[in-house]
């Protein structure tokens, strides 16, 4: 029975120009590439089109690929770099955080119910608007891609001692947001009363 | 070990990556230490709440587009 081909074996094709062999290292990362860039962007449309401008840069730096870290890493390396680019450029612009926009007082307040339960925006909105990049980076390579302190070492390039210092302080800020800021009502129920995200 | 160096080792606590001599040394400290305890406890909440973030589905096939593109310089 064939199983599925080896990484090495398609990525040695892929370096020879295999399109097809390509296309399998493509369907195998296309899921953890958009997530990737979705947790560090907080915005789909923003991910979308930076995951596919990592696809594309990596399809064409391919036979540069020396078999120093594994594909995802590689791949997640060229994905840091476009980012750090995009944030470049964005920087220039100021960001709307929600924090800012004041929310009526009174009424039915639909802003607040609706937001009540979407956990997921949430935690979004907090490493988008609340933890700096560099914080953000690491803790979503190592918190939510499950990567280790070298691979995050080589992928952002850092020290192991760097890295371990940021990742600390990572995790103390996002803890922060929602533990000893306004958003405790989190850590009871997981469930957000926002307090801490919307000026209510 | 005191307060602040179990502080600064808390998120490897949390990687279960403490060596074996520091992870004993963490244990002991924790169990006479109701506020790093404490600390160390609100950390591991708020990586949960973190790791609750589902992952989606991407919103195409990112090989059409290197297909189409493919004609181009590589």
């Amino acid at each position: 029975m064939i199983g599925e081909p080896l990484e090495i074996e398609l990525v040695e094709q892929a370096k020879q120009g295999d399109n097809e062999a390509f296309n399998h290292l493509f369907v195998r990362e296309q899921r953890y590439l958009f997530n990737l860039m979705l947790q560090l962007t907080g915005d789909v449309a923003a991910a979308d089109d930076l995951a596919q401008e990592a696809f594309w840069k990596a399809f064409r730096k391919m036979s540069s690929f020396r078999f120093e870290a594994s594909f995802r890493t590689w791949l997640t390396k060229i994905a840091i770099n476009i980012f750090r680019n995009e944030h470049r450029k964005k920087a220039r612009h100021s960001t709307l955080c929600l924090e800012e926009i004041p929310v009526p007082a009174d009424g039915d307040r639909p802003e607040r119910v609706v937001i009540k339960s979407e956990l997921q925006w949430c935690i979004l909105h907090n490493l988008r608007y609340h933890l700096p990049k560099k914080y953000r980076e690491v803790l979503v390579l190592r918190d939510l891609q499950n990567l280790s302190y070298k691979e995050i070492s080589g992928v952002l390039g850092w020290s192991l001692s760097r890295t371990k210092t940021n990742l600390h302080r990572a995790r103390r800020m996002f803890r922060g947001q929602f533990i000893n800021g306004r958003c405790k009502a989190f850590t009871d129920d997981y469930l957000c009363i926002c307090e801490g995200i919307l000026s209510l | 070990m005191n307060c602040s160096e179990a502080k600064a080792f808390f998120s490897e606590q949390l990687d279960g990556t403490l060596s074996k001599k520091s992870r004993a040394a963490m244990r002991r400290h924790l169990e006479s230490c109701p506020n790093c305890r404490a600390d160390c406890e609100s950390l591991m909440k708020s990586l949960k709440i973190l790791k609750k973030l589902k992952e989606v589905d991407a919103p195409r096939d990112y090989r059409t587009t290197a297909s189409k593109k493919k004609g181009g310089k590589r």
